[in-house]
């Protein structure tokens, strides 16, 4: 009886060391938020490497590359952090090579003939993070309607960004692997747009101003896919980052409920 | 008359023998931590030109702040570790701190008022000053061989440069006139850093985390590099530069951890 007890204390006592670093609830949702943030960031990086070529305008696209790269820098610290399970481990450490390797890429001035090298980096670590997320997803069981809802938002924003780089790439006529991003991700976009947001969040009293923001940021932005009066790029640019930030603000304002 | 000789010979002995005899490893510690101030200083005013020049001047004033409390919690821990009946030591020590307060106070001038940034870059030298004389006095009492010396001194060396490197290079970019740093940073020598991390690494870091770590600085510092010369605006590597203070830390705590040669 007195052994079962002592064992039970130093259980007990134990306890706030085992469970110390591990992710739990809303940490939970912040890991999985950072590892989506990351995706996104990595196209919204290419999208503006491939604006760099053709509209130089610095003013316009360093600020925003430099939001990316702040994006992940602080992301992957956090991860690092966070993820202490040995199982990650080597995933997180391909993540920081690749990322190193993206970064020297990131400053070079890009051409026409290079730009696809570089579009496919971004899509290497979107790959690897995918990875690490799905590992994260089984490891956690976080399959609930809050985490799928959260994923879906990313991956709107991520069609956005690649919708504008399939449009630059049709109408530059360059990287022909690249043109079916447009269609591709301009429908994929609008189901989601339809599928989550409309439906769930156009009625919801909390939602509804935002939801209606970023409707009409869509409908600017999809009556600008297929303006043929004048040139429509810094259009999309603009738009798609305005779709960036009321989806994030979406997306915070259903995380505090 | 042998015996009158012997006893004055040990009157003279008996202090430099008592004062002799410190305890190695906490006198270790005190070495690390007075190398871990001069690190901050130089990264206060790094900080201070970020604010100064208001690149995203919400972010680079907290830095400064949590910046500016760590080097006072580290100051008075300094001081606290000096120990008791090393008399040269004390003495060094206080010196130092009194141009530290004095050095911090102007900087707390600065956040709150914003104009003190001449006196700020005058003030360090003094500081840098007596920290050099502390140091020397430190390494001849840890008895350090001329490599271990030449380790450890490269260690602090690449934090210094790159500082001064971005400081200089966010300066130059910097359309105000009224940055007073420019006197004290003279052009961004990012290859004398890389330079002396690839040093440090063939010395220190031939495998493991230390490696990895030392890489991670290294890519920091050629992306640093690229960013300086392709001439593009610093706010581009604003966040990788306030991430590479914390990469570099590590590895300043992994290299008086594990060193074999302490």
């Amino acid at each position: 009886m007195k052994k079962r007890i002592w064992l039970t204390l130093t259980l007990l006592m134990l306890q706030p060391v085992f469970s110390q670093n591990k992710p739990t609830g809303n940490l939970h949702m912040q890991v999985y938020e950072s590892m989506l943030k990351m995706q996104v960031a990595s196209f919204r990086i290419a999208r503006d490497k491939l604006y760099e070529i053709y509209h130089p305008d610095f003013a316009l696209i360093q600020p925003d590359l430099a939001e990316a790269i702040g994006i992940f820098e602080n992301n992957i610290t956090y991860l690092k952090q966070v993820l202490h399970d040995d199982s990650y481990q080597a995933e997180l450490d391909r993540l920081t090579d690749v990322w190193n390797n993206m970064r020297f890429h990131i400053l070079d001035v890009l051409n026409k003939h290079n730009y696809a090298r570089f579009y496919y980096d971004s899509m290497t670590m979107d790959n690897l993070l995918g990875v690490i997320l799905n590992k994260y997803e089984d490891k956690n069981g976080l399959n609930d309607s809050r985490h799928l809802d959260l994923k879906k938002k990313y991956t709107f924003t991520k069609s956005i960004y690649l919708t504008n780089i399939g449009y630059m790439t049709r109408k530059y006529n360059m990287a022909r692997s690249l043109h079916s991003l447009f269609e591709q991700n301009l429908d994929q976009a609008e189901r989601l747009l339809n599928s989550s947001f409309r439906k769930k969040y156009a009625s919801n009293m909390q939602t509804s101003e935002l939801t209606a923001r970023l409707l009409n940021d869509w409908n600017f932005f999809r009556y600008n896919t297929s303006n043929v009066l004048f040139s429509a790029e810094r259009i999309l640019f603009a738009t798609a980052n305005s779709i960036d930030f009321h989806t994030q603000l979406l997306t915070q304002k259903l995380l505090a409920e | 008359m042998n015996i009158y000789r012997l006893f004055f010979l040990c009157l003279l002995i008996i202090p430099t023998g008592a004062e002799a005899q410190y305890d190695a490893r906490k006198l270790t510690h005190l070495y690390q931590m007075t190398l871990q101030s001069r690190i901050l200083s130089e990264r206060l005013l790094a900080d201070v030109v970020l604010s100064e020049q208001g690149i995203k001047s919400n972010v680079s004033r907290k830095k400064l702040l949590n910046d500016l409390h760590q080097f006072q919690d580290l100051t008075n821990k300094i001081i606290a570790n000096v120990p008791e009946n090393a008399n040269k030591l004390q003495r060094l020590f206080r010196a130092w701190k009194t141009k530290t307060n004095h050095w911090v106070s102007t900087i707390n001038g600065f956040l709150e008022h914003g104009n003190n940034t001449q006196d700020i870059f005058r003030l360090v030298n003094a500081v840098n000053a007596s920290y050099e004389s502390l140091k020397a006095h430190l390494e001849l009492l840890l008895g350090f061989s001329e490599e271990q010396l030449d380790r450890f001194s490269r260690l602090v060396e690449i934090y210094i440069i790159t500082e001064r490197s971005f400081a200089a290079y966010v300066l130059q970019h910097s359309e105000t006139k009224t940055g007073y740093g420019k006197n004290y940073y003279e052009s961004a020598k990012w290859n004398t850093a890389i330079n002396a991390l690839l040093k440090l690494r063939k010395q220190v870091g031939k495998k493991g985390d230390i490696r990895r770590q030392m890489n991670l600085l290294l890519s920091d510092l050629v992306f640093f590099k690229q960013a300086d010369e392709r001439a593009y605006d610093p706010l581009m590597i604003f966040t990788p530069f306030i991430k590479f203070d914390a990469k570099y830390d590590r590895l300043f705590e992994m290299i008086f951890k594990s060193s074999p040669w302490i």
